[in-house]
């Protein structure tokens, strides 16, 4: 079974995120509202794919990848970008940063999938 | 360094130039006819002096205070246009008077009244020094006529000249400082209302930013009950409209989000695209009207290098300034496609309203006022003036033309990405 970690600091979202990934068959979604937990996260539950939010209070997910990229494992695990605001300088930042994809908000349970499944392949290269 | 006071120095400096050099072939231009020759060598070096060495060089402005600069510009103007009146004398001295005004003007529009009350006094000493120092026998005799000229008459000169010269200070003065005024009220609105923008832009994009987030969970619930089992066909079809109904709402704040964002990265823009996202952006405004917007967008335009939203705000305010002076009704045009040379992409945007007398077509050229028909410019936020910055920053052009009852056409030109300078 894949892990997916997910962090959004909507809760709505990440519920309906989970029921829908869940729901497709193969994948075990942790959810957070709190991207300054990520490091704690990733080192319990070894996720194989990171979905986050980009514009959250507090910890923001430009954070939350620097506090990543300086974790051994956090390092490894790829993170796709989530965010409603669409800007095109953000979407660089977070490419510098190390994402490997990007989803603009509302996203389809395809697309989520599509991409999720992606980034596992191209890990495992 | 202040750059508007530099360009004035340098601005004043070519005039200095022309207009002495005009002198030198004017006063050529009268031997050479076989009138009376005012050339000889005190004047030659004072003409000289001020074309070449009373001039603000760049490499002098980088090293010296420009206010100071401009006393000593003044001084030199003042004491060779003194000189250059005493060789000349006679009659010619009111016609020399005029290059006093030039300066005293000049220190009026560009800098304070204490340069102004500076360049008068100047004036006024030296030009009665010479005046009244020739014709009392203190300095040699060179007016070419010779005449004796009676002490109230001179009197008289320097009296008229010395109180023109304070008049012209004083007017000059006064009206800087109203323009000034003007110029700084007119400033600080724009500030003010570019400030108010910025934070309801702010707003704006957080705001939508929230609602597409909501929008897309409710879609997202709807998603999740359509996949229950066991749901009635009228349930199930009431499920998928609050889905549907849900992604037209966040498609329609996102274009929202999008233009409200404050991204200054260039881009490739496909340029129909922008023109379509503008139209949308503006349609729950416009829709309301009987206004038709027409669109001839050529297929398979190549892209332009710009900054997409900076580039579908200019679209915006064009037209909503095509709304504006609709009043109403009405067709707006808008047209995109290739230039004759295959190197620009064409934007055009026509409207059948009332149109523009020339004289409110030079105000909208000059910033003056906003376009025409948009009240107090306000509604369209974007001013010809600042339209044109933003696309001279995408190396384009923009351009009004407009008369009376033909309405307003706006023709912008962007050029196309060349292959291999992305």
């Amino acid at each position: 079974m894949k892990k997916v970690l997910a962090i959004d600091d909507e809760i709505d979202f990440l519920t309906i995120l989970k029921l829908n990934l869940e729901g497709a068959g193969d994948y075990k979604v942790i959810i957070s509202t709190n991207a300054g937990d990520i490091v704690r996260l990733v080192n319990d539950n070894r996720p194989d794919v990171i979905l986050m939010d980009i514009l959250m209070p507090g910890v923001t997910g430009f954070d939350a990848l620097d506090m990543l990229n300086n974790d051994p494992v956090g390092a490894g695990t790829p993170v796709i970008a989530l965010s409603a605001l669409e800007k095109q300088s953000d979407k660089m930042t977070a490419y510098k940063k190390g994402v490997v994809d990007y989803l603009n908000k509302p996203i389809s349970k395809e697309d989520v999938i599509k991409k999720i499944e992606r980034a596992i392949s191209r890990k495992s290269l | 360094m202040n750059d508007e006071f530099t360009g004035k120095h340098l601005l004043a400096g070519k005039i200095r130039a022309v207009s002495f050099s005009l002198l030198g072939f004017f006063l050529i231009f009268m031997t050479w006819v076989g009138g009376y020759s005012y050339i000889s060598l005190p004047v030659a070096v004072l003409i000289i002096t001020e074309i070449f060495f009373n001039q603000p060089y760049r490499f002098i402005l980088k090293r010296v205070n420009l206010n100071r600069l401009q006393y000593y510009e003044m001084a030199t103007d003042i004491i060779c246009i003194t000189w250059i009146t005493y060789y000349m004398g006679g009659d010619e001295v009111s016609f020399m008077a005029l290059a006093y005004a030039a300066v005293i003007l000049w220190a009026g529009s560009a800098s304070t009244p204490k340069a102004v009350f500076f360049a008068a006094s100047l004036s006024s000493v030296l030009f009665s020094l010479v005046i009244a120092g020739e014709n009392l026998g203190f300095l040699p005799e060179v007016s070419y006529y010779g005449g004796v000229v009676p002490s109230a008459h001179i009197a008289g000169i320097v009296a008229g000249n010395v109180s023109f010269f304070f008049a012209l200070g004083y007017f000059s003065a006064i009206s800087a400082g109203m323009i000034r005024k003007a110029e700084k009220e007119k400033y600080e609105e724009v500030i003010r209302y570019t400030h108010k923008l910025k934070a309801t832009s702010y707003l704006v994009g957080y705001t939508t930013h929230d609602a597409v987030n909501h929008l897309a969970n409710i879609s997202g619930y709807a998603g999740l009950l359509a996949e229950e089992k066991g749901l009635s066909g009228e349930v199930s079809g009431m499920i998928s409209s609050i889905g549907e109904l849900a992604a037209k709402g966040t498609a329609l704040l996102a274009r929202l989000m999008r233009f409200s964002r404050n991204d200054e990265i260039m881009e490739k823009v496909d340029v129909n695209t922008a023109v379509e996202d503008a139209i949308g952006l503006t349609g729950p405004f416009t829709r309301y009207s009987k206004i038709v917007f027409k669109k001839e967008l050529a297929d398979g335009l190549p892209a332009v290098s710009a900054q997409k939203i900076r580039l579908q705000e200019v679209f915006t305010a064009l037209i909503l300034n095509s709304y504006e002076a609709l009043k109403g009704e009405g067709e707006v045009l808008i047209r995109t496609f290739l230039s004759a040379g295959r190197d620009k992409i064409c934007i055009m945007f026509s409207d059948n309203g009332g149109g523009m007398r020339e004289e409110d077509l030079a105000r909208v050229r000059t910033g003056e006022i906003f376009f025409k028909g948009s009240g107090d410019g306000k509604k369209a936020a974007l001013g010809l003036v600042t339209s044109r910055e933003i696309i001279r920053g995408f190396s384009g052009t923009i351009d009004i033309t407009s008369s009376p009852g033909k309405g307003v056409k706006v023709e912008i030109e962007l050029p196309i990405i060349q292959e291999g300078k992305e």
